[in-house]
């Protein structure tokens, strides 16, 4: 084995490239996914409901009654939709067109006199916290609405304790200032593990490795020249989601642009190297994809916490999540953007990606070598 | 006849090709399974065991006792005790806690005045989700804290709200709405 040649290094790359160029699929993985994913996520996914579509069962209609109906009418949160009888509220609840129903019986006032607030809440329960965000959000609207008659002496009770809550780094609580930071994660796995998966698999199914092997070119040559065009595609892909994300959904980045850069960088290193490592170990281009998919890609969605929380997960789930690369950077990747240069999270997480990378790097070489030398 | 007969034979063909071969064994049972335990353990909008940070100015038994009410949740994870208004800052910064409750010096004398002691909730809103469910827990725990307070204490003022929830679902889908903390019946609440 004779040392790097730059030479030889060019030539393989200017090869690469213009495999890529003339590939259009794999660009299209790399800039058009990106822009795709993040458009799907910040306008399709959202954790908070909003306008979540209720019905109002009102017994009596009396001012009081009509009163808090007013109120629910003026919620953000609801689309509130009158209807006479229990009964059909509970027909449109199990034809999905309401999502819960707010029955407020016939003595309602006359009991609200003996300060005694009877409402009845009933909401769809299939998706548990979704059922529990909407009563809240009932709960919030009746509290608003107890307050405004104390005010005008309507009303006279001991208010207890109140909660005055606060959500530092995301004041309205948006969901997409917590999905875009991790997709970019997402999108750097996608083009990192599935985009390489098939890269050396592709030599061998198409015979060219035994063309490659015939030329003076070196190990760490070759896994150069596969890495450092498909780095550059994954950068761009990067760039792209954030300025995308910061320009399109207005997603705060308070933390160092330079200091997300480096760390992408590391990350999608660590990425390239797994779907190097697939892609020499299986040789077979369909089942490098599905390896790839599968231990590249699905790990890094379920058990990153890109969308599910990880501390609420089972302590098994919460050890293994501890071997994928991408939980790592989702740490990094949230406390940069909403939380800023945090260095006592930011770079533990970051060495153990270094660390990540460049085992997995290592392990791509030999992988390759071992395959290489058996021939 | 003849079709389905050939048909046949090419589906055992197809069946015994995919088996043979491990790696492609591996790709068809493997996946599904994997999937399977991935989507039912870690896929979970459940929000348990959240990790919180108490900050109590107060240190009055009122305040204890409603601190009890958080420690005594399952939902809740006391990680630390703080001294200091700019200890609350640090805490949620660098990820410590996910969530802290700061009762002021005033608190009980606001609440045996009646006039709504008030005590602060700071969650981290880098898990949007996570920072919801935990305040709304917050909430109820705080609002069956003053139904028992003010049962106890001042049973003239307290207004009695029966506000009745209920969460509908199909009964044998109940593995993960099993979960969901519902509050069932009439409950005597305050604001």
């Amino acid at each position: 084995m004779t040392g790097l040649s730059l030479m030889r290094l060019k030539g393989l790359l200017v090869k690469e490239t213009l495999q890529i160029i003339r590939d259009p699929s794999s660009i299209l993985l790399a800039l058009v996914l990106p822009v795709t994913l993040l458009f799907l996520f910040g306008y399709g996914v959202s954790l908070n409901p909003l306008k979540v579509p209720i019905a109002l069962v009102i017994d009596n209609h009396d001012s009081q009654a009509r009163d808090l109906l007013a109120r629910f009418e003026l919620s953000p949160y609801f689309e509130v939709q009158q209807v006479n009888s229990t009964t059909s509220a509970e027909g449109l609840l199990e034809r999905g067109e309401v999502e819960g129903f707010v029955h407020l019986q016939d003595d309602f006032s006359r009991r609200l006199q003996q300060q005694d607030l009877n409402v009845q809440i009933v909401v769809n329960g299939i998706d548990a916290n979704r059922a529990r965000l909407i009563q809240n959000y009932a709960n919030g609207a009746i509290n608003i609405w107890l307050q405004q008659l104390v005010a005008r002496g309507e009303l006279s009770i001991n208010p207890g304790v109140t909660v005055v809550s606060q959500t530092r780094f995301n004041r309205s609580n948006e969901s997409r200032y917590f999905l875009v930071p991790g997709l970019i994660a997402m999108i750097m796995t996608l083009t990192g593990t599935l985009l390489t998966a098939l890269v050396i698999a592709r030599e061998w199914e198409r015979g060219t490795m035994e063309a490659i092997l015939a030329t003076p070119l070196n190990l760490t040559e070759l896994l150069l020249a596969k890495l450092i065009p498909y780095f550059v595609l994954g950068m761009l892909g990067m760039l792209l989601a954030v300025a995308g994300g910061c320009l399109v959904f207005a997603v705060p980045l308070r933390g160092s642009l330079l200091l997300l850069a480096l760390f992408s960088a590391i990350f999608l290193l660590a990425t390239l190297g797994f779907g190097l490592f697939v892609s020499a170990a299986t040789r077979i281009q369909f089942v490098s994809a599905q390896i790839a998919v599968l231990a590249g890609f699905l790990p890094a969605v379920f058990l990153s916490g890109l969308i599910f929380d990880l501390e609420s997960t089972p302590r098994v789930i919460q050890l293994a999540s501890h071997l994928i690369p991408a939980r790592y950077f989702i740490e990094i990747s949230h406390t940069l953007f909403l939380a800023g240069n945090i260095t006592s999270i930011l770079w533990p997480a970051a060495a153990v990606l270094v660390f990540m990378a460049i085992l997995l790097l290592f392990l791509a070489h030999r992988k390759l070598s071992k395959q290489l030398e058996s021939r | 006849m003849k079709v389905l007969r050939r048909i046949i034979a090419l589906i055992i063909k197809e069946l015994k090709m995919i088996m043979s071969d491990p790696k492609s064994r591996f790709v068809v049972i493997g996946p599904p399974l994997i999937q399977f335990f991935l989507f039912g353990y870690a896929a979970t909008f459940d929000v348990t065991q959240v990790r919180y940070a108490v900050y109590d100015q107060a240190r009055t038994s009122e305040s204890r006792q409603l601190l009890a009410d958080f420690s005594a949740s399952d939902s809740f994870e006391l990680v630390a005790v703080l001294d200091g208004l700019q200890q609350i800052d640090e805490t949620i910064d660098q990820g410590r806690a996910r969530l802290i409750i700061h009762i002021p010096a005033d608190f009980s004398e606001k609440l045996n005045r009646g006039s709504g002691a008030e005590i602060q909730v700071i969650a981290d809103g880098r898990n949007s989700n996570v920072a919801a469910i935990a305040t709304s827990y917050v909430i109820d725990i705080v609002n069956r804290f003053n139904q028992e307070w003010l049962i106890q204490n001042a049973p003239e003022t307290a207004v009695r709200l029966n506000i009745e929830q209920r969460a509908w679902s199909i009964p044998t889908c109940s593995a993960a709405g099993s979960s969901s903390r519902r509050s069932e019946g009439p409950s005597v609440w305050s604001w």
